[in-house]
């Protein structure tokens, strides 16, 4: 329980010593969204449209799609694999989007 | 803290604690809560999962909290309109006591809940913890998580500055086709073209419908969890 209490503490007080600096935190656009306003810009509003439906259904069909009894990361590779290629393709137009 | 200091603090306490208990058996003899009591009593929390990775979801649902605390706040002294949501927001954050304290968290918090629910995904993918019986506990996850992002999205149109612009024409360019839905395409107003529309549709998701599903889908989620129990150890 300490744990628990610890991490929320830490949140609490990052919050809210933040809030007292600066009232925006990453600026415009956010951090999260440079990456899909670049394969808006870079490809087209469409294409941007139709990777985070793909996204979201893959994420929904995961379960059914990772179906081994195998829970440890290294028994089931491709599905890290998959992941981790999102992630970086992800990073990459994030980071194509500040160039 | 040693045992003394302890024993000091909790007889100071201790009248207040007869009073929480004798609230609480009040408010438990009235209302036929001592089935939920009998379920949860002496579950514990198994030591794998005291692991911090663990707490991302308290976090996102701490964040979460905060955002809505402090949202509520803001709602009532924000106006949807073209003309007026820049001057209710100069009125917020420089003449309403503790308006841009309640600003700034809100959008700090934001940030941390994006960041947390992203990190908690991750902990749950790693862990495999989506498998059998769980699939339905990560599916609502992941509608979560499209809540969480379109909070953010239509959260950016409403101060009508120069960003909410970008985000309409960005959204309107991505989003904008849903409209032609039939029957439904009304839902997806606030990726329209139209600064109005926009805004109406944006300040419609943000503070009513958005909310209310994400509750929604959060009560599913915290009933699925506590039915299943925490995932086992790798
Ligand atoms: C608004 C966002 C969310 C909140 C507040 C939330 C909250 C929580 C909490 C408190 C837990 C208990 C264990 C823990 O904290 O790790 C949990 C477990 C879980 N969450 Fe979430 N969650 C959210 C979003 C998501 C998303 C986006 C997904 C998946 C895509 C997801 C999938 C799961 C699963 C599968 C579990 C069970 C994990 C296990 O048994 O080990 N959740 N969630």
């Amino acid at each position: 329980m300490e744990e628990i209490g610890v991490v929320f503490l830490i949140t609490g007080i990052i919050l809210i010593a933040a809030a007292l600096r600066r009232p925006e935190p990453f600026g415009f656009p956010s951090i999260f969204f440079v990456g899909v306003l670049e394969m808006i810009d870079l490809v087209s509003p469409l294409f941007g449209a139709l990777v985070v439906f793909a996204v979201v259904i893959l994420l929904l069909a995961m379960p059914f799609l990772d179906k081994s009894e195998e829970k440890h990361p290294r028994k089931r590779l491709i599905f890290f694999a998959i992941i981790l290629a999102l992630m970086a393709f992800w990073a990459a137009f994030t980071v194509m989007g500040f160039l | 803290m040693d045992k003394e200091s302890t024993g000091a603090l909790s007889k100071a306490l201790l009248p207040l604690g007869k009073m929480f208990t004798k609230s609480r058996d009040w408010i438990i003899a009235r209302s036929g809560l001592e089935r939920f009591m009998e379920e949860t009593e002496g579950k514990t929390v198994p030591k794998h999962a005291l692991n911090p990775a663990y707490c991302l979801g308290g976090v996102t649902l701490v964040a979460f909290l905060i955002l809505a605390l402090t949202g509520f706040f803001l709602a009532n002294y924000y106006e949807p309109s073209e003309g007026g949501a820049q001057r209710s927001i100069q009125i917020i954050s420089t003449e309403l006591p503790f308006g841009f304290y309640a600003k700034s968290i809100h959008s700090w918090a934001a940030n941390v809940m994006v960041i947390a629910v992203l990190l908690h995904v991750l902990r749950v993918f790693i862990t495999g913890s989506y498998k059998n019986p769980r699939e339905l506990t990560w599916m609502g996850g992941v509608i979560l998580l499209v809540f969480t992002f379109l909070f953010v999205l239509t959260g950016y149109v409403l101060p009508m500055d120069e960003r909410s612009e970008f985000a309409i024409t960005s959204m309107s360019g991505a989003f904008g086709w849903l409209r032609g839905i039939p029957h439904v395409g009304g839902v997806f107003n606030w990726a329209s073209d139209t600064v109005g529309e926009a805004l109406t549709g944006s300040y419609w998701m943000h503070v009513t419908v958005l909310p209310i599903a994400i509750i929604l889908f959060l009560l599913v989620h915290f009933y699925l969890i506590r039915k299943h129990g925490i995932s086992g150890p790798l």
